[in-house]
């Protein structure tokens, strides 16, 4: 009896701890805000298909994978949603009412989520109480910045590795915090935490076991309570993944500590109370499977609608897929790179107008630069590539500047000395008065607000090392001809620009989420300059050449930088001609207007000098909470040679990838472009649709409100509660309609279907992205056929009549 | 009858922003707020300076009763006034792009108008009644601007507890001026000024400790300070209007009622030790803080309390150059701490910050003489206690400098700075403050000194194990504001914050 009790409890535990750790895998990481980019929130749960996700994440967190049906009624009477998607879409997800109750405008309520212990006794707790919810929520996250900031507030106690530990620092500062008691009037508060388990795998036993949760039920349960605190799981997450520190169990486990405490406390405070919740808790326990059911069924209607509007657009881009002229090739007489952002497409489109002899392209934005820019003379490292891969090679600037760090220098002391009790007072007495003119300034006579490292990066001269050791001729000729191989132009032309991107915002604590994402959210501007310092420099071709790479004696390459803000375009080098210019400009011009129509109403009824100073005060302007819309409207990534879509309009919302796939013999530049562009752009669209879906959650909230936390990690809404990531809803919204329509990424690839079959068996993350509907994958071939690959099959797609 | 229509232009800023506020609340479309928006701008130029020309042609008394001025415009009112138009005209202009897509903005244009309308309405009174329904009128429109968002439990929470307090503040001041009137059978507060001191002594007396109290409420002052915390919740323009603006309520009731407040020592030092300790507090708790706005709500209160402690000392010129300086200091930290992550960035380029114990002698000894030099040249009375803060403030700018020269420099443009504005101030007030080295004095110093030297070791001494505790009660806010939010909630619930989120827009 007693063996197999304990080999039950053995069994138990082992499913316990399997539990915790898996539960620790599911939450996507967010980066901070100087390193911002865009991430998919369901990444870690890309192994389900995203219907069983988004009725999971429905019950355990309330969380909105869906807009609701009055949107998408609204979408249908703007006629941008089909009557034969809608019928294809109800087929798609086996719905057999008809489409009128599809088109009723009752909206079903939505049945109501899992609630966690801590969720149920604040049904018993008045509007004269604080809830526990906010107070857990306020407690943990308060303590998660104090943690992470860099100058240490609490004590930290050091855990076994010397590492200072998350769970025993909580622990810590929690019982010695006398205040929870007083704000929750719970006197009796301290001594269930008092008794709290000294180690978080002591804590999961204990509380699982004392709380009476079913074995069926803990890994949601534990999900749910992850959820809960997501903001900041997520920041975890982000440490986890760059190797800094894994708190994601101790994380977990003060969320599971709170509903122990409030149980531990419910037993000696109020006996009624705790017989009711006791009930409750059991009941809820019981009914998570019929509320995971209801809430399959509550969404079924709203996929439909979502995957019409889908299939709406997929209809109509492959209409304009099939209906394409391929541009002839010739020799081009300027050649321009850009980074395969969405807001290159316009700027694309009006350069390529200017002369017939302007061939432009696509590439992943850090020009396939593994690159960490380090300015000189400071400790700093900033990544300059997707977020997906690891840095390999340092590179700072070659300055003879020395004094060029002292402004910064500055700048940062009399920022530490405001905040520094006594020297904060002389300061407003001696200087405050100069904040005046700084107000009037920033108001009247605003400039140019530079993020303070991308101001060090204006250097023509760069060194590069690789673990402390500078790059030798032989290994830039090595790192060139790769990028030379990915980007695969056939043809140099005499002026190659490699155009990087920036935007240009003031004020802004999501800047970098509007900066290039393939260059970690920032400038663009290191990779190029790079770039074109090792393309153009002769060593580096004699030793191409050897490698059987020949580059024109003829060409040159210039870096330059597409600020999207403005749509500008400058060069970093004085080798255009006038014309070459001249047509730069007009581009500009050109994009502006197209641009101007969803940025400003204004803006159309201008001059282009005055558009172009128009856009150029947005860019400075402190106040402006919309600069510019940002990724806003991607749909679909087309990996193609650009003559095939160079005569459509893509509107500024399609990712472009140039590829030639003739010239790509074992594929395994398709392979790149399917794993690391591809996964990118899902990322991306994926933010911007859980923005939109449930901006709560997956969101930031208004910009408005927004408060930075210890330094760059984050912001809060308001004065706390739990850190926000994803987009804020002035990235979305412009106060009267979404910018963003939330829909899945179409992926077309110009390529052999095994080829691409072949590779997206390889790799499990892509099968898993496609084949559980998290995007379309689609092969566009020559014939100008069009077909998706689903769970192993291509199936052919009709054009629509 | 002649002075009718100076007086009309005299009353043209209030008037004008009343009526933009109502129009602006109207606005019904972007084109019409866009309109009004502008329309106040140059409308409140204007006032300005149909303000200052029937100042000077009225000799300060406008709209007189029977017997006296219900309005005047003072020589602080020459400094105050164009500051209030001055952090409006900004904080219009930015909100203008910032806030005019929200659905709220039609409302927050009209509060701020009204709020703003009270303001000038308060400054230009010299009628307790008017003065005192014009400060209820204050929080009362700042109260509609801290709720712009009612589907947010937390800002509501917050509006609440500073809702209570106002109401407390007014009952203070309502008491008060009912003794000074009692005592001296006038409302004019130009005529009570002259005679305060004169009469009851107690009820005086007791007159000056509410006026005390009420000012320390307004300012946030420990341990009712919460309030002030945790309205950060409420747009960025709104926390600048009240940081740089509405919190100065406290230090203006001081300096403008200074006679009574000079007159009682149980004023003073009320003011003195509840300022004082709040002061070092505030300053010690912000370096807590996690979050800018929260960290700078912290600063302002410890701020304030330096500008009360000023009035307390009599250094009622320096109180009011504190808070002209800190409005501005304020509106801009607010108003621009969206660029916390390039501030973040500019620390992270400079490294970590190293201020070894060889730079502090020579730091504290080149600032000493710097300070000391000043002091013997330009000290003509009162307490030495301003000279040491800024003694105090500028070791710590000279020995945490990345760079001797700049550190020397500065130090010494600073210096030159804070004695010409303060000698220029000087100018407004005669001088009744404390003697040197009076117990007052020594007290303030003795604040500073605590501030200074904690401040120290919460920096660069976390090891040790007090500094630990009392960085771990500080980071706790010290459980002030616990009981007080409970206070709150049981005279006026929030409804719980909803756990299941709402859907999209």
């Amino acid at each position: 009896m007693n063996t197999a009790q304990s080999q039950l409890q053995v069994a138990r535990s082992a499913s316990l701890q399997e539990s915790v750790a898996d539960v620790c895998t599911r939450i996507a990481p967010n980066w901070p805000l100087d390193k911002l980019i865009a991430v998919n929130p369901y990444w870690e749960l890309k192994h389900q298909a995203f219907s069983d996700v988004a009725s999971r994440l429905a019950v355990l967190g309330g969380i909105q994978s869906l807009m609701p049906k009055r949107f998408w009624l609204d979408a249908y009477q703007q006629g941008k949603i089909s009557d034969s998607a809608l019928q294809q879409a109800a087929l798609i997800h086996g719905h057999q009412q008809g489409l009128d109750s599809l088109k009723a405008t009752t909206e079903s309520v939505a049945p109501t989520s899992w609630q966690n212990l801590s969720g149920l006794v604040d049904q018993y707790r008045t509007a004269h109480q604080v809830s526990w919810h906010d107070e857990i929520i306020q407690q943990i996250s308060q303590f998660c910045a104090a943690f992470y900031q860099s100058n240490a507030i609490l004590e930290r106690i050091d855990g076994e590795k010397g590492q200072p530990c998350f769970y025993k620092s909580w622990r810590n500062n929690i019982i010695k915090d006398n205040g929870i008691g007083v704000l929750m009037a719970e006197p009796e508060l301290a001594k269930s935490i008092g008794t709290l388990p000294e180690s978080p795998e002591a804590l999961f036993e204990i509380a699982m076991a004392e709380l009476e949760v079913g074995e069926s039920i803990q890994h949601d349960y534990l999900h749910a309570l992850l959820l809960d605190i997501n903001g900041w799981a997520a920041y975890v997450a982000y440490r986890r993944w760059q190797n800094l520190s894994d708190d994601m169990i101790p994380l977990l486990a003060t969320r599971l500590a709170w509903e122990l405490i409030i149980w531990r406390h419910l037993q000696h405070s109020d006996a009624a109370v705790k017989a009711a919740v006791t009930e409750k808790w059991r009941q809820e326990q019981h009914s998570l499977d019929d509320k995971l059911q209801q809430h399959k069924i509550h969404q079924q209607a709203l996929w439909i609608w979502h995957t019409a509007h889908e299939l709406t657009q997929q209809q109509q881009l492959q209409q304009q897929l099939r209906a394409t002229r391929d541009v002839p090739e010739q020799k081009p007489t300027m050649q321009a790179v850009f980074c395969i952002d969405v807001r290159s497409e316009i700027i694309r489109r009006a350069l390529e107008q200017q002369d017939i002899g302007i061939e432009t392209r696509g590439f992943a934005g850090f020009f396939g630069m593994p690159v960490a820019y380090t300015p000189s003379g400071t400790q700093l490292q900033r990544p300059q590539l997707p977020g997906l891969l690891a840095a390999q090679i340092q590179a700072s600037e070659r300055t003879g500047n020395v004094t060029r760090l002292r402004p910064v220098k500055n700048q940062a002391n009399w920022l530490r000395w405001s905040y520094s009790p006594t020297g904060s007072f002389s300061l407003v007495e001696s200087a405050g008065w100069w904040y005046g003119f700084k107000l009037l300034k920033n108001m009247w006579f605003p400039g140019k607000q530079e993020n303070p490292v991308s101001s060090l990066s204006h250097e023509s001269q760069w060194q590069l090392s690789r673990d402390g050791e500078t790059l030798s001729i032989q290994d830039c000729a090595e790192l060139a001809k790769g990028i030379l191989g990915a980007m695969g132009i056939k043809h140099y032309a005499e002026r190659v620009l490699l155009v990087g991107h920036a935007s240009c915002t003031a004020n802004n604590l999501h800047a970098a989420g509007l900066d290039c994402g393939a260059c970690g959210g920032q400038s663009g501007e290191v990779n190029v300059r790079i770039l074109a310092q090792l393309l153009n420099n002769e060593a580096v071709r004699v030793e191409l050449q050897s490698q059987g790479v020949t580059l024109p004696e003829d060409t040159h390459f210039i870096a330059a930088l597409h600020n999207t803000t403005t749509d500008e375009i400058s060069c970093f080098d004085d080798q255009l001609t006038q014309q070459q210019q001249q047509w730069l400009h007009k581009a500009t011009e050109i994009a502006q207007l197209e641009r101007g129509v969803d940025v400003d109403e204004k803006l159309a009824k201008m001059t282009p000098e005055q558009r172009q100073k128009a856009y150029q005060k947005r860019s400075y302007d402190w106040s402006q909470v919309r600069p510019e819309w940002g990724l806003a409207g991607n749909h679909s990534f087309i990996i193609a040679p650009r003559q095939r879509t160079k005569s459509i309009n893509l509107k500024g919302k399609v990712f472009l990838h140039d590829y030639h796939w003739q010239a790509d013999s074992d594929y395994s530049v398709l392979e790149l472009l399917i794993t690391a562009p591809m996964v990118v752009t899902n990322w991306i669209n994926m933010q911007y649709n859980a923005s939109v879906t449930d901006n709560l959650k997956w969101g930031c909230g208004n910009k408005v409100l927004h408060n930075a936390v210890a330094g760059n990690i984050g912001v809060f809404e308001g004065n706390g509660g739990d850190l926000r990531i994803g987009l804020s809803m002035q990235s979305l919204h412009d106060g009267k309609r979404w910018m963003h329509t939330p829909q899945r990424l179409s992926v077309y690839i110009a390529a052999p279907q095994d080829a691409i079959a072949n590779i997206v068996n390889k790799h499990s993350h892509i099968k898993d992205l496609v084949d559980n509907d998290w995007l379309y994958l689609f092969s566009w071939q020559e014939t100008k056929q069009i077909s998706r690959l689903y769970k192993g099959d291509w199936i052919t797609q009709e054009a629509s009549h | 009858m002649q002075n009718w229509w100076l007086a009309g232009s005299f009353l043209f800023l209030p008037g004008v922003w009343a009526m933009m506020g109502w129009l602006g609340g109207r606005a019904a479309t972007t084109h019409s707020s866009r309109t009004i928006y502008k329309a106040t701008l140059w409308a409140s130029g204007l006032a300005l300076l149909l303000l200052i020309s029937a100042s000077v042609l009225l000799n300060g008394d406008v709209i007189s009763a029977s017997h006296g001025a219900l309005f005047k415009f003072t020589s602080v009112n020459s400094i105050i006034l164009p500051l209030v138009l001055f952090i409006a005209m900004i904080i219009l202009r930015f909100s203008h792009n910032y806030l005019s897509a929200e659905a709220c903005y039609p409302r927050f244009f009209r509060w701020m108008m009204l709020t703003l309308t009270a303001v000038s309405v308060t400054l230009l009174s010299n009628h307790l009644v008017i003065f005192w329904m014009s400060w209820i009128a204050i929080s009362v429109s700042l109260h509609k601007l801290l709720t712009l968002y009612p589907e947010r439990p937390r800002a509501i929470l917050a509006a609440h507890k500073k809702f209570i307090l106002a109401r407390l503040a007014e009952l203070c001041l309502v008491a008060a001026f009912a003794l000074l009137y009692i005592t001296h059978q006038t409302l004019f507060i130009d005529e009570l000024l002259t005679v305060v001191g004169t009469g009851n002594g107690p009820m005086e007396h007791t007159a000056a400790v509410l006026i005390a109290l009420a000012a320390l409420i307004k300012c946030a002052q420990l341990p009712l300070h919460g309030w002030l915390i945790k309205v950060v919740e409420a747009p960025t323009p709104v926390s600048a209007l009240l940081h740089a603006g509405i919190i100065n309520l406290g230090g203006y009731l001081l300096i403008l009622f200074s006679p009574l407040i000079e007159f009682s020592a149980y004023a003073r030092w009320t003011v003195l030790v509840v300022a004082g300790v709040s002061t070092v507090l505030a300053a010690l708790i912000l370096l807590t803080r996690v979050s800018v706005k929260v960290r700078l709500a912290w600063s302002t209160s410890a701020q304030m309390g330096l500008m009360l402690i000023q009035c307390a000392l009599g250094l009622y010129s320096l109180a009011l150059l504190h808070l002209v300086a800190h409005s501005l200091y304020k509106a801009f930290a607010f108003l621009n701490s969206g660029n916390a992550v390039n501030e973040q960035l500019q620390q992270d380029l400079s490294g970590k910050l190293r201020a070894p114990l060889s730079h502090w002698l020579p730091s504290g000894i080149l600032s000493l003489l710097l300070i000391g030099g000043a002091f013997t040249l330009f000290h003509q009375y009162g307490p030495v206690a301003p000279w040491v803060l800024l003694w105090m403030g500028i070791t710590i700018l000279m020995a945490t400098s990345a760079e001797k020269s700049t550190a020397v420099l500065s130090a010494v443009v600073l210096t030159g700075c804070y004695v010409l504005l303060k000698t220029g101030f000087g100018q407004f007030f005669d001088g009744h403050s404390v003697t040197l080295l009076s117990p007052e004095d020594v007290f303030a110093c003795l604040v500073f000194i605590n501030m200074f030297i904690f401040g120290l070791h919460l920096r660069f001494a976390h090891h040790k194990a007090w500094v630990q505790r009392l960085s771990a009660a500080l980071f706790a806010g010290l459980y002030l504001d616990e009981w007080f939010t409970r206070v709150t909630l049981r005279f006026w619930p929030v409804s719980k914050p909803q756990t299941s989120l709402a859907g999209p827009k």
